[in-house]
């Protein structure tokens, strides 16, 4: 059976949804909110004593420390809300839980594609096994508490140079007729993303997108 | 014979949803407390998800029990690189212990689906241009 991967000129595909990304972006930002809250609080503890020395120089340095690490902070949520949330790819699809020989469009539109200078949009099946602590007599035991993984597809659906599909672009695959739903008991997992990759001259984008494939319509 | 399962048509390919249908015999030297009987999958190296069973107390040392189990429709029965999922129907008594199992295969494919079978859509990895890396080696994936 063969799989299609191409971008379409036809960009204007009805009935796609967004898709959502399975990072953990959402939580750099609440663990810099809660590392800044927390700094903040220890710090207001210690300027209480400081103020009581009425101890000058230590007040000054006490503020500039206070200070830069606050625009560190600021500086450091302001990039993760623009760069993962504000400014960061969208990519639709017109069926979200595939059944296997379904043919799935995909869309995409990267609102910073100026600085990108290649972007690369793949498609990919795998197994993962995460917790393997009784499995000491296996092959893996010497990779214990590690997440091993097993790519069995992988298919490109763009890989571009060109401003224009960098922009936004469309292109369609094939779940094969005879895979493997979407599983996963705990420890085991058949997992089916998209991976988009977009180089940037000083911090690239990897982000994935899970796809829930069904089990085949009997 | 201590305990036997027939499986009818001696059937072991069934599709999702499909009723898995049979009988249990058994003739043990002494009547059991309990005789069991679950249809159940497994990962390898984790502990059996049961999704029915039947149970028969106060059992006499020989007889029969009739089963039939409906399937869910997941998971597959599967033979990865990692793991594999793989179907049985157990039976087994309770004083005296003795426990008979069948494997049979869940599939809409007819067959356990195997990775090799979608390797062939695998496309290697890009290694060629501009010096790039290659579409496994991208780095760790937030």
């Amino acid at each position: 059976m063969l799989i299609q991967s191409n971008i379409k000129n036809d960009r204007n595909i009805s009935g796609m949804t967004k898709l959502t990304p399975s990072s953990k972006s959402t939580w750099y930002l609440i663990g810099i909110a809660f590392g800044a809250l927390l700094w903040n609080c220890l710090y207001i503890q210690y300027f209480k004593s400081v103020i009581d020395s009425f101890d000058r120089e230590s007040a000054i340095i006490f503020m500039g420390l206070f200070i830069a690490v606050n625009i560190v902070l600021f500086i450091a949520f302001c990039y993760y809300l623009v760069f993962y949330h504000i400014r960061r790819p969208m990519l639709k699809i017109s069926n979200r839980n595939p059944r296997p020989g379904e043919i799935v469009a995909v869309t995409w539109e990267l609102p910073d594609y100026h600085s990108i200078t290649r972007f690369r949009l793949t498609m990919e099946g795998l197994e993962s096994m995460g917790n393997i602590e009784n499995m000491e007599d296996t092959e893996y035991a010497s990779r214990k508490n590690q997440e091993i993984r097993s790519v069995f597809l992988s298919i490109i659906l763009a890989d571009t140079m060109e401003k224009h599909d960098i922009k936004s672009g469309a292109a369609e695959f094939k779940i094969p007729g005879d895979a493997m739903h979407s599983f996963d008991d705990g420890r085991f997992q058949i997992v089916w993303q998209l991976k988009l990759y977009a180089a940037k001259k000083w911090k690239d984008r990897r982000i994935k997108y899970t796809i829930n494939v069904q089990p085949y319509a009997v | 014979m201590a305990i036997q399962i027939n499986i009818k048509d001696d059937n072991i390919m069934f599709l999702p949803g499909d009723e898995i249908e049979g009988e249990v015999r058994w003739e043990l030297p002494k009547a059991p407390s309990k005789i069991v009987v679950n249809v159940y999958w497994f990962t390898c190296c984790s502990v059996s998800n049961i999704e029915q069973g039947l149970e028969l107390t106060s059992a006499e040392s020989a007889g029969s029990l009739p089963f039939k189990f409906s399937l869910p429709v997941t998971p597959y029965s599967y033979s990865g690189k990692l793991f594999s999922i793989s179907w049985e129907i157990e039976a087994y008594s309770v004083s005296p212990d003795e426990r008979c199992a069948r494997p049979f295969i869940m599939s809409p494919y007819n067959t356990v689906i195997e990775l090799r079978s979608l390797t062939q859509y695998f496309q290697p990895p890009h290694t060629e241009d501009y010096g790039w890396p290659a579409v496994d080696s991208f780095g760790d994936f937030s």
